[in-house]
């Protein structure tokens, strides 16, 4: 029963007070025993309160919310506790459960309150969103008496709030990609056949289909028809390969993000040119297998699964390499099982660490014929070089140098495997991987 | 993240707070004319200490200021009490800052930085709030001193009581007269009351506003690995012991006796008896208890063992040691000890039984 509510140091020097009140009057010092008495009293009755206090917290009514979905923005929870009794719930230490990698940019992780007899109070706290799967709350509360002699055991307040949030694109990288794209609209080959955008006109040839003939050119005496630009369509499979080294970086900036934006940003270009898109993201030893769709069908199935890549899985993440070589051989039977029988680019994105490990599974792949792999490596440190000044870079890029010329060795032993792989700064990823995608446009 | 403000304004406030007992301090030091030569005199032993109590004090308020403590402020508080100041345990002015500490160092350590932004009440809310937890605490305050002086008075009436019995006389002027005794008694009147009080409203919280959270964390604080205690084991073991005891008692006391260990006077006093019957039966039964507690789990372990052989060799030595038992006899006789089997038992629970009823004419139960 002792447990609910706990004496604390503080309550020690009432506790002292009171002994020496009623020793001195025992030793017919002083008439201070009614006086020490009554602070013996005055504490049990402050116990009682607090137990009192205790049960009312512990039944508390706590509505959790959330706003903000996308990497960026303010993400701002929220926790309403409201108390149906007529007992005011003083003093509670709240702190609120949330991972480490969230910022926050408003309020504080932790506050005093008082909880209003049949009144309602909100704890509100905003951080900076950020691209994946996060887990923040419950509100830990530990009741103490307005002078702190006890304090109640702890109580886990509300829900476990499970937020995902999406990448963000940038306006000016997209721009950049509609320019190294060669059309927008529908995907266009630049030949002739079944489509719907008009290409050319030609002389009519014996066959063609009647409703092809370009009456306006009739008109001058010439007997052509309407050639149409055959629609190109083709499959992009990313296949995203997290581990901890992914998440170093400034905020908002690690390669995680970085790639995840420019996954999105990609997919979002794919998307709009009606193309086949899906993807396979191997995080904390998990396998989150996307659902392939086309167009905006597609990209959202897309944003979904980047959205619920888990943190704390991949920090977590014990597995080794025979595991990462387990879960990869898994993939690659997914892929095969799950993809068309028509071509499919496979972009693979890995970290620098298990670049080659990945390649040596995924190089049979290539021996099916329909797949053409793509892998990307981004080269970590250099993420750190977004948000520094350029003297404090200059200096940065000569540190970074040894990590270079390792990504491009690693780059050239998996190209001997026929691997198309290429190591990628921050700057360049999405340009590259979007040109690779447009030249496999037949 | 601490707030710095706060951290500010309750150093302040508790500065502020403590300012009376500091300027007394520092006026009684003011008002002393020391000089160094006499501070190590024997002869001004009592100046010295009251000088060093004031300086003491003052150190204690000063170091209760800066880290908000309420313990060092007792601590400065009872140091005027030994110099004869009383006053200020009387005065609320003196008093008030050791519960407002508690409030200013809430406030120090838990309030958070940027938590204004983080909280949303109602204007209404935080000063119904606000008063509500003033009526309480006042009502605390005026609940606790009548409260406190019904059980004060009756603390008062079992200290004035007057005992007929010539037998129990002497306990219980010792009990009522001695501080020492008056202290022990109040003492264990307070702990038994705040106790059984404290049990009680905490089933009686929980009956009306029953909670799973709070059940459950009572539950999980619980120890699992507690053996199993078959039902009334305590009373069996003080059964055990209660029978075993009055031998212990008797050639304990006897040793005592014959060997002059302690005065005889001591020996002799009714008082020494009943400390010595209630110390031999509390240590058996601790004794009792290990063994059975161990056997009951069917896991003997040495320290059960240990137990048992002590209990052994401790009845053998002073049977031996009183010469009532010679271990060069061609057989085991204890018949000298069966002598007096009868009169010890009866003396010894003619003594325990008279604390008993003596504890229930204090507590007003038996006339």
């Amino acid at each position: 029963m002792s447990s609910i509510v706990l004496p604390t140091s503080r309550l020690m020097a009432l506790v002292i007070l009171a002994s020496s009140l009623i020793a001195l009057d025992l030793f017919m010092v002083a008439s201070t025993g009614l006086l020490g008495l009554a602070i013996i009293v005055f504490i049990l009755i402050l116990r009682v309160y607090v137990v009192l206090a205790q049960t009312v917290l512990a039944n508390i009514r706590v509505i959790t919310s959330y706003d903000g979905i996308r990497e960026g923005d303010p993400l701002k929870v929220a926790y309403t506790m409201c108390n149906e009794t007529v007992v005011p719930i003083a003093i509670v230490e709240l702190s609120l459960a949330y991972p480490e990698y969230l910022k926050i940019i408003e309020g504080s992780p932790g506050a005093l309150i008082l909880i209003p007899p049949r009144g309602c109070i909100t704890y509100k706290t905003v951080f900076l969103a950020r691209v994946g799967k996060h887990r923040i709350g419950p509100l830990r509360a530990v009741l103490r008496d307005p002078f702190g002699f006890f304090k109640g055991a702890e109580l886990k307040l509300g829900d476990i709030l499970e937020v995902s949030i999406r990448p963000r694109e940038g306006e000016v990288l997209r721009k950049i990609l509609l320019n190294i794209a060669r059309s927008t609209g529908l995907s266009k080959a630049r030949r002739a056949g079944e489509g719907s955008e008009f290409y050319f006109t030609r002389d009519y040839r014996p066959g063609d289909d009647l409703k092809r003939i370009y009456w306006k050119a009739l008109a001058k005496m010439r007997l052509a028809v309407r050639e149409y630009e055959r629609e190109s369509m083709i499959y992009t499979l990313f296949l995203l390969l997290i581990d901890k080294s992914m998440l170093y970086g400034p905020y908002l900036n690690t390669p995680l993000e970085h790639i995840s934006r420019i996954i999105a940003i990609v997919s979002r270009h794919l998307a709009e040119k009606n193309d086949w898109i899906n993807s396979i993201i191997l995080a904390g030893g998990r396998l989150q297998i996307g659902i392939p769709g086309r167009g905006r069908r597609g990209y959202v199935n897309i944003i979904n699964n980047i959205s619920s890549i888990d943190y704390m899985s991949i920090m977590n993440d014990r597995s080794d390499s025979e595991n990462l070589k387990a879960l990869l051989r898994s993939t690659i039977s997914t892929i095969v099982s799950t993809t068309p029988r028509s071509p499919i680019n496979l972009i693979v994105i890995a970290s620098l660490d298990n670049a080659t490990s990945v390649a040596s599974e995924l190089k049979h792949l290539q021996y099916l014929g329909k797949f053409t792999i793509h892998m990307f490596i981004p080269i970590p440190h250099l993420y750190g070089l977004e948000k520094i000044s350029p003297f404090e870079r200059a200096i940065y890029r000569i540190k970074t140098f040894s990590d270079t010329s390792r990504a491009q060795s690693i780059v050239r032993d998996i190209r001997r495997t026929g691997i198309r792989a290429l190591a990628v700064t921050p700057w360049d990823m999405a340009t590259r991987i979007i040109a690779r995608i447009e030249r496999m446009r037949v | 993240m601490r707030s710095i403000y706060i951290t500010v304004a309750t150093s302040i406030v508790s500065a502020v707070l403590a300012f009376p007992l500091l300027a007394i301090s520092l006026s009684m030091i003011a008002g002393y004319t020391i000089d160094l030569k006499d501070i190590f005199d024997l002869r001004n032993i009592y100046s010295t200490i009251r000088i060093a109590s004031i300086l003491l004090s003052t150190i204690f308020i000063i170091l209760a200021v800066l880290t908000i403590n309420s313990i060092l402020y007792v601590i400065a508080l009872i140091s005027h009490v030994v110099i004869g100041n009383y006053e200020v345990l009387l005065s609320p002015i003196y008093l008030l800052p050791i519960i407002f500490y508690g409030l200013l160092k809430v406030l120090s350590e838990g309030w958070r930085r940027d938590q204004v932004k983080s909280i949303n009440i109602s204007i209404s809310g935080l000063l119904l709030t606000i008063v509500s937890l003033i009526v309480i605490i006042s009502s605390a305050i005026i609940l606790s001193y009548y409260i406190g002086s019904i059980i004060w008075g009756y603390i008062i009436a079992i200290r004035s009581i007057n005992i007929d019995v010539l037998v129990l006389r002497s306990l219980a002027d010792f009990l009522t007269i001695n501080p020492l005794g008056s202290t022990i008694l109040v003492g264990l009147s307070i702990v038994g009351f705040y106790v059984l009080f404290r049990e009680f409203t905490e089933i009686l919280v929980l009956y009306i506003n029953p909670s799973r959270q709070v059940a459950l964390n009572a539950l999980k604080s619980i120890d699992f690995d507690v053996p199993f205690k078959p039902p009334l084991s305590s009373l069996r073991n003080m059964i055990i012991s209660l029978s075993i005891a009055p031998p212990f008692y008797y050639l304990i006391a006897q040793t005592l006796d014959r060997f002059n260990l302690m005065p005889e006077s001591l020996v002799a006093s009714i008082l020494f008896k009943w400390l010595l019957s209630v110390l031999v039966l509390t240590i058996l039964w601790i004794i009792v208890s290990k063994l059975l507690t161990r056997l009951d789990e069917s896991d003997p372990s040495l320290l059960s063992i240990a137990s048992g052989l002590i209990l052994i060799l401790l009845l053998y030595s002073l049977v031996y040691i009183l010469g009532l038992w010679d271990p060069r006899a061609e057989s085991l006789s204890l018949e000298n000890v069966d002598l007096y089997l009868k009169r010890v038992i009866f003396n010894y629970y003619s003594t325990l039984f008279s604390i008993v009823e003596l504890i229930l004419i204090l507590l007003g139960v038996a006339p």
